[in-house]
């Protein structure tokens, strides 16, 4: 594999491990394989022995996608190469390997490239010309190989795509002709016959290589990334910035290395440091932030926080890695600020890449709301804390609403003697209460009051004390509001 | 029944504490941290100690961890048997996984993010085996 590797070659294919008794050496030749070649189509088997119960999970952490048991019947071997080799591999977590490109192809811009179709088939060539469009390629058509002989001679084409049986001049004679004239641009054929020895044959004429009909967008693409250079510097992911926040700096080298390799036109930082991150963000801004939820002096939840604040990090993706377990108060937590995606270790490297190349094709799932969105008064908050008590839900209401001219005095004073604590505890509590009844525009501009106090952001506070009162006249206004403030005895 | 102390400075929230917890328990309320301290050292006296304490992590004077810290050093010196010491909940609206994190180091057994609703609130009290 690694010589494969080294020599650019991807992988694809079946390694067979023995599942050996101590376990470990086979675990860590499946972990290297997987972090190393991870983006890469490579099936992993566990060879086992009967005597022994392997769990299902344990192998799958460990990076298989099948397990073999011992003695190994030759039925049992074919099944499950087939299904390995066809990634029908239903009964293990392990999700099948995907081509890392097909991912980014239908981003490829190819405006720029000087593309010849030579086909005489004209339902072929829309096909082929609907696919070319996929990636801004209006290619120029030859109806024959004497046509490409005559096109190829005036115009200088990046690349020429060649059926090979064509009337007048076939393919193969086109490329000879082509070739005997000195002229080295790269030719691929469009064969349906994708025997070895057709092969040979285009070879021989002179084609650089063939992909075999029904054409694909996959297909083509693939001959347009081998063949023109040029077209990997205009490929999208040059946009891609991703940040990495990971405190345990083989976790954050392995990360960086799978998505370096996945994205490599990607610019990536890493930082192990939660306040490195925020302020990275800032110079940086990331379109996609990986972060961990546990890290020094700033943690997970203040980095989204901080992001989630702020307008102009509303394009910023973020992803959650974490050791946590999905059901804890933290992750939780961390769900409720607005995330586009947590992941749960232990997780494949892959599915970091594959989550990360599906998620920049999405607007990103910011919840920062513009005022509007949120509502002056939500009753139904109150239902959800008194279900089915509408005398409780009445008496938090009045309640609450009687301690507000209290706080917002307090908050006032507090920021005339410039005694910040004060403000910001005043503006919490104003925040706190507001969310318990859903008067919920209140509470968002309490919070900002709350934030703008911590950061000691003078004149915004009294811009936002303002707001408050705003606020809260309009939900006195609300007519169940108004209804039972008038209520009262 | 039940003892429970609702330890919460902000009134609204307090009053929907205390109605929520009054079907389970019997309810006593501190409005910040000092008073939550001289209530547990009075039941502790009585030998009359609280099941359930719920305790506000933002308040003026001594925050809800501090307090914590006290209320569980209040329960070593009165030697309060093992699994007879009060389940203690942290409430917060601060959203802000490093301080939980610390009131859990700090022998927190829960906490609950406000605004805090019956079906959240039963559902930590069955988790702690409360009701």
């Amino acid at each position: 594999l690694q010589e494969a590797h080294t020599a650019g070659e991807e992988y694809h294919g079946v390694v067979i491990i023995d599942y050996d008794k101590s376990h470990t050496e086979s675990i860590h030749i499946a972990k290297v394989i997987r972090d190393k070649y991870e983006y890469q189509d490579i099936s992993l088997i566990a060879v086992c022995s009967l005597q022994e119960q392997n769990s299902k999970q344990e192998l799958a952490e460990a990076g298989f996608n099948a397990q073999l048991t011992k003695p190994i019947s030759l039925e049992g071997l074919k099944h499950t190469l087939s299904d390995a080799l066809n990634h029908n591999i239903g009964n293990l977590i392990e999700k099948p390997a995907k081509n890392i490109h097909k991912i980014v192809q239908s981003k490829l811009d190819g405006s720029n490239l000087a593309v010849l179709l030579v086909e005489d088939n004209e339902i072929n060539r829309r096909v082929a010309q609907g696919i070319f469009a996929q990636y801004n390629i209006s290619p120029d058509i030859a109806v024959n190989g004497r046509e490409a002989v005559e096109k190829t001679a005036a115009k200088k084409y990046d690349i020429i795509f060649m059926d090979c049986a064509m009337p007048i001049l076939d393919g193969y004679a086109a490329t000879k002709e082509i070739r005997a004239r000195g002229d080295k641009q790269p030719i691929v054929a469009m064969t349906a016959n994708a025997m070895s020895d057709d092969r040979e044959k285009c070879l021989r004429a002179g084609m650089d290589n063939y992909i075999s009909k029904p054409i694909n967008p996959e297909l083509i693409f693939g001959a347009l990334k081998s063949y023109c250079k040029p077209l990997e510097t205009q490929e999208p992911s040059a946009e891609l910035r991703i940040l990495i926040a990971e405190d345990d700096s083989s976790m954050l080298n392995t990360l960086t290395m799978a998505i370096h390799a996945a994205f490599p036109h990607a610019n990536i930082k890493e930082t192990s440091d939660g306040i490195e991150a925020c302020t990275l963000l800032g110079s940086f801004m990331p379109n996609v932030l990986l972060t961990d939820i546990v890290m020094p002096n700033a943690d997970g939840a203040a980095i989204i926080r901080h992001i989630r604040k702020e307008k102009r990090y509303q394009n910023t993706h973020i992803i959650v890695i974490t050791g946590l377990d999905e059901k804890s108060e933290e992750v939780l937590n961390i769900r409720s600020l607005g995330v586009d995606t947590i992941i749960f270790k232990p997780f494949s490297l892959r599915s970091i890449t594959h989550t990360i190349a599906d998620i920049i094709k999405k607007p990103s799932q910011s919840l920062t709301k513009t005022d509007d969105s949120f509502s002056i008064f939500e009753p139904e908050k109150l239902e959800l804390i008194f279900p089915g008590d509408t005398p409780s839900q009445i008496e938090v209401l009045k309640a609450t609403l009687e301690t507000f001219p209290l706080l917002i005095a307090t908050c006032r004073d507090a920021f005339s003697s410039d005694t910040m604590d004060e403000v910001y505890r005043n503006a919490h509590s104003i925040k706190g209460a507001s969310l318990n009844i859903g008067a919920l525009r209140l509470a968002e501009a309490a919070k900002n009051a709350e934030y703008a106090a911590r950061d000691n952001k003078k004149i915004e506070i009294e811009t936002l004390l303002n707001k408050i009162d705003e606020e809260l006249h309009l939900l006195e206004k609300e007519p169940m509001v108004a209804n039972i403030t008038k209520e009262s005895p | 029944m039940k003892k429970a102390l609702v330890v919460e400075d902000e009134f609204s929230s307090r009053l929907i504490m205390q109605k929520l917890l009054e079907e389970h328990a019997q309810v006593h309320i501190a409005i910040n941290a000092e008073e939550a301290i001289e209530a547990c050292k009075i039941a502790l006296e009585a030998d009359d100690y609280y099941d359930l304490i719920c305790l506000d992590i933002q308040m003026p004077g001594l925050n809800g961890n501090e307090a914590l810290k006290h209320l569980r050093q209040l329960e070593i010196d009165a030697q309060v048997p093992p699994g007879k010491e009060a389940r203690i909940i942290m409430t917060t609206a601060m959203n802000d996984s490093s301080i939980i994190m610390k009131t859990f180091r700090d022998q927190s057994d829960a906490y609950l993010i406000k605004p805090i609703t019956k079906a959240v609130l039963e559902e930590k009290l069955k988790a702690l085996k409360l009701i």
